[in-house]
């Protein structure tokens, strides 16, 4: 039998997804942005995952790791739009931004070889920020399987000849 | 952190709010259309089933434009294990005892019973569930495991996977076997159904039924095979062979008339398994890099709805339903990480769940349990994976052994009817 959830008014759960909204949205872009590398695909993206949050919102508002929720669909609704084609990167105007460009399709390329599992791990600890314990809860794995997949992503991250740890997204 | 000014959001977020609530009214909109038409499929069936009350029967199946409305009168058509029927019409099979005649008991093999372990209680632990046993010379039977841990087996040996599945009721086992076709003489895969007992072994697919309708298979493709149940144990639904033979979704009732494919070739769907609350099935789809991809099918066939999870290796996924119908359970491949892995069919979230013991062919049996082969052999290898039954917490945790290991034999969980 499904479970109910306590009942919340419309205009209760509305304000209540708009303060969250407001609040992490502008590290849903941030993710998003890091992986599309493109200002709109990654406002796209962001917008898709909190739609997709708000769909769900009865369900996951009160989730222990609810933020973490969001900013795993945001990584995996950016990852999905690298799978079925990468994005046109803006083109560069100076040496650095050249080199900001070419590091992130770098990174772009090599997070895609990764297995699912590893790419959300990095997502959402190296580009989202979050601690292991709340990226554990959100994949629904041990703390210590998380640090398995950083380690083994991490190491073929670093494997991959065209990531320079020198510059560009700080992976190491 | 990466130093890129145009990490800022181009829009501030106030300038997005309503846009991202105008779409998350929208996907709320969709699910919920999406569950009314499931509720007036389902009060169309109710309706055409009263018609068929009436007189009125189903056209073929492999016909393309056959209307899945009742339209064609025909006699009623009668078994002897049909409550209320009188004749039996069911064909024969060489080596399959059918409802013609007297009912033939098969044998059953008491070596093969065994006595579960108790819980800290002292009570029994075992749930009542079907298991095929794999013997050494590579046949295999469907075995009922009963409460008392009686291991009793219903079927005859087969050469290939019988895939048996108990009905919510737990009397009658639906389950697959080779059978030869009606009009060519080719075996191919045919659905049959069977008492708990060993008793009253019928054929459901494939079969010629006299006086009514002729509900002849396509000789094409491989025929009808992965039954599930129904949760009021009166359908079945089954993958079965379309027009030019590919596989269809096509479901029943447990007697095989009034049958209808949900699917169609193109989708390329198989394997199904029906949810606790009769809404939904799942099934599995192949890709052109020979992994699956899993999704949900409305059973009315109002639509489908593909699972946000990557694709899988198909060995060995074998999808169970949780009792709630909000989750699906099969065993992780990967020898690195070995658990089960749960998905949240609303939101495609897997997440893994360590067993203490390697765990494969884990179906659920009753609320928060799961009952896995406790085997550390890989997939690819061709030996019997001889160990113990596990029943074990859905977290993974209290494992309980409910069958010990038997050298020779190997015990594959099919399902259970405690749910």
């Amino acid at each position: 039998m499904r479970t109910r959830t306590r009942h919340r008014g419309a205009g209760e759960e509305e304000a209540e997804f708009t303060t969250v909204f407001r609040e992490l949205y502008p590290h849903a872009y941030r993710v998003a942005y890091r992986l599309l590398g493109d200002r709109a695909a990654a406002e796209d993206a962001a917008s898709e995952a909190f739609a997709r949050a708000y769909a769900e919102w009865p369900r996951i508002r009160d989730l222990p790791y609810r933020n973490a929720w969001v900013m795993k669909v945001t990584g995996n609704v950016a990852l999905n739009v690298l799978a079925r084609k990468p994005p046109p990167l803006a083109p560069a105007r100076t040496v650095e931004e050249e080199d900001l460009v070419a590091t992130r399709m770098a990174l772009i390329s090599a997070l895609s070889a990764l297995p699912r599992r590893q790419q959300e791990a990095i997502v959402l600890h190296h580009l989202a920020g979050l601690p292991e314990v709340e990226v554990a809860a959100v994949l629904g794995v041990a703390p210590n399987t998380v640090k398995t997949h950083l380690k083994r992503g991490m190491q073929s991250l670093r494997g991959n000849a065209d990531l320079e740890p020198s510059r560009g997204p700080r992976v190491a | 952190m990466w130093p890129d000014p145009l990490e800022a959001p181009p829009r501030p977020a106030d300038e997005l709010l309503d846009e991202v609530l105008r779409r998350g009214r929208e996907l709320r909109r969709v699910r919920r259309q999406a569950r009314q038409l499931t509720w007036i499929a389902r009060a169309a069936a109710v309706v055409a089933v009263t018609g068929l009350a009436a007189g009125l029967t189903y056209g073929s199946t492999d016909d393309p434009g056959r209307p899945r409305t009742a339209e064609v009168a025909a006699p009623a058509v009668e078994r002897d294990d049909v409550p209320g029927s009188s004749s039996t019409t069911a064909p024969e099979v060489p080596g399959v005892p059918t409802t013609r005649g007297p009912v033939e008991e098969l044998p059953t093999d008491s070596s093969t019973t065994t006595a579960p372990e108790n819980d800290s209680a002292g009570r029994r632990v075992a749930p009542l569930a079907v298991v095929e046993q794999r013997s050494a010379d590579g046949t295999y039977r469907t075995a009922v495991l009963h409460p008392d841990g009686a291991l009793v087996a219903v079927t005859p040996a087969t050469e290939d996977r019988q895939m048996p599945v108990l009905s919510p009721r737990g009397d009658t086992i639906a389950f697959q076997r080779r059978a030869p076709h009606p009009l060519t003489g080719q075996p191919r895969w045919e659905i049959f159904t069977v008492g708990i007992d060993g008793r009253g072994l019928r054929q459901v697919t494939g079969g010629l039924v006299e006086g009514g309708p002729q509900l002849i298979d396509t000789p094409l493709g491989a025929g009808s095979r992965w039954p599930s149940w129904s949760p009021d144990g009166r359908r079945l639904a089954y993958s079965c062979s379309g027009a030019t033979g590919k596989p269809v979704i096509c479901i029943s009732r447990a007697d095989g008339l009034l049958r209808s494919a949900i699917t169609t070739e193109a989708d390329g769907f198989y394997q199904p398994t029906w949810s606790p609350d009769g809404e939904t099935i799942a099934a599995k789809r192949e890709t052109d890099d020979g992994k699956v991809e899993l999704w949900l099918l409305d059973a009315a066939g109002a639509g489908e709805l593909a699972l946000p999870v990557p694709r899988l290796d198909p060995r060995g996924v074998r999808l169970s339903w949780t009792v709630d119908g909000r989750e699906l359970v099969y065993a992780q491949v990967d020898t690195s990480e070995r658990g089960l892995v749960i998905i949240d069919v609303a939101s495609g979230q897997r997440r893994l769940v360590l067993t203490p013991t390697p765990a494969r062919f884990p179906i659920v049996c009753g609320p928060g349990q799961v009952l896995y082969l406790q085997s550390d052999i890989p997939l690819e290898a061709d030996e019997l994976r001889i160990g113990p039954l596990v029943l074990v917490g859905s977290d993974g945790s209290a494992p309980t052994t409910v069958l010990p290991a038997r050298p020779g034999t190997e015990y594959l969980p099919s399902s259970c009817a405690s749910r």
